[in-house]
């Protein structure tokens, strides 16, 4: 056999693909050419290391993600979805959006009452109190004037009045406020200032109707 | 193991085997989900196993196996059974296998990595960026742990496409030649003589480890 022809038949031999005759004929001629015998152990030794490479095993997990992307992508009517177990990814995820969508709208609700109870609407460093009974306005007006805080009326006559708190000297003013019984009042004024430092807290009376 | 017990099965009891794998497509094609689930267990090691070998990475070629269930079930309605359902599966597979490559070449082109030198690097060196061909160790590097195994993935990732994916599919999933033939649309005296310059290859490229075996 020519040296050509056997050197492109040595992997169809170690395969088994080659006819009796030919086989036959590429022994003899290995038997006799050094360099096609050196090729064909390389090509077995190969082989012999090759093919026991163990098969590859999937990442953990991989049968979820291609659900999850078939969810995703639309694969599946709904109906489809409801009839396997695979369904426990997106109904969990349904689950969990309506989930969110109750806790906030049960947070919205809440911090509505809560603003609502305390009367109390803020801008950057302003806050309004109002349905102050006239008492509880009298007791903010004198610890204003006692600690010299600026106070001016508002815009309604009667209607309640504006009291300027320096942000250095909020502390001190509401440890009065708890002193004087309006501790509740407290939590309706963070205790933030505009950029020139000063709380504005608009008074309001409770109306009179 | 589970692999060839079952191919050794479906020799024994061919007819079986294929009417369960017509039950199957035929659920598959009514968009049943539970048979998309049992496609999944059934081929997911081997058409991941197909797309790490190709791709080198294991990100990739998990990104792109779950590319392959999504068009294989997209399209199952083109599947005309004449061949089995896993030939047509690894034909999808290579094929995304090859698109991505190609997609890789081309954003590592605009990244400036030159991938065919970094194919044609010698022993000496130690590692390429290139996101197809992975890293290329020194022969001294067997002293430090390095596996075999390891180095032979490593070294078949630098043959060309055309020839590791026959050595992939002939030498490492165990396909006939037959089956090779419809899943790359190549004539068999292509894909045997192709196959042999690949085996070639990579004994030159593996000689240097394999002298001390």
């Amino acid at each position: 056999m020519d040296h050509e022809k056997a050197k492109t038949l040595l992997s169809d031999y170690l395969d088994g693909e080659l006819d009796k005759q030919v086989v036959l004929d590429l022994e003899e001629h290995l038997s006799r050419c050094s360099e096609c015998s050196s090729m064909l152990a390389s090509l077995q030794q190969l082989l012999g290391v090759v093919r026991k490479i163990p098969p590859v095993r999937v990442p953990e997990n991989f049968a979820r993600k291609v659900r999850r992307r078939a969810y995703k992508t639309g694969l599946f009517g709904k109906a489809g979805a409801r009839s396997t177990q695979s369904m426990t990814v997106p109904f969990v995820g349904m689950w969990a959006t309506w989930g969110m969508m109750l806790v906030l709208g049960l947070v919205l609700i809440i911090v509505f009452v809560a603003q609502h109870q305390m009367n109390m609407f803020t801008s950057q460093g302003q806050f309004v109190l109002t349905e102050l009974s006239p008492a509880q306005l009298h007791t903010l007006e004198s610890q204003a004037r006692e600690l010299d805080f600026h106070i001016s009326p508002t815009r309604i006559p009667n209607r309640g009045l504006i009291i300027l708190v320096p942000r250095n000297r909020w502390t001190q003013f509401r440890r009065r406020l708890k002193e004087h019984g309006l501790k509740e009042l407290i939590p309706a004024i963070a205790p933030a200032a505009d950029k020139a430092g000063i709380i504005h807290l608009l008074l309001l009376k409770a109306s009179d109707g | 193991m589970t692999v060839y017990l079952f191919e050794t099965y479906s020799l024994l009891v061919g007819y079986e085997i294929s009417r369960d794998e017509t039950e199957l497509v035929d659920a598959l094609k009514r968009g049943e989900p539970k048979a998309f689930e049992q496609l999944i267990k059934s081929h997911q090691d081997r058409v991941y196993g197909l797309c790490l070998r190709m791709l080198s990475s294991s990100t990739e070629a998990e990104d792109l196996a779950q590319d392959v269930f999504i068009t294989v079930f997209k399209s199952i309605g083109n599947f005309r059974a004449e061949s089995r359902l896993s030939t047509w599966i690894y034909r999808i597979t290579r094929n995304h296998c090859l698109n991505r490559i190609k997609f890789l070449k081309r954003r590592a082109a605009g990244k400036k990595i030159p991938l065919d030198a970094a194919r044609n690097l010698n022993w000496s060196d130690q590692q390429t960026n290139d996101p197809v061909v992975s890293r290329v160790y020194r022969p001294d590097r067997l002293a430090e742990g390095m596996q075999m195994e390891e180095i032979i993935q490593e070294q078949i990732a630098c043959l060309g496409e055309d020839h590791r994916e026959l050595v992939i599919l002939r030498d490492l999933e165990h396909l006939s030649y037959e089956e090779i033939q419809e899943i790359t649309g190549l004539p068999k005296g292509t894909i045997k003589s192709r196959l042999h310059r690949a085996r070639v290859e990579l004994a030159r490229r593996m000689a240097p480890y394999l002298s001390d075996e």
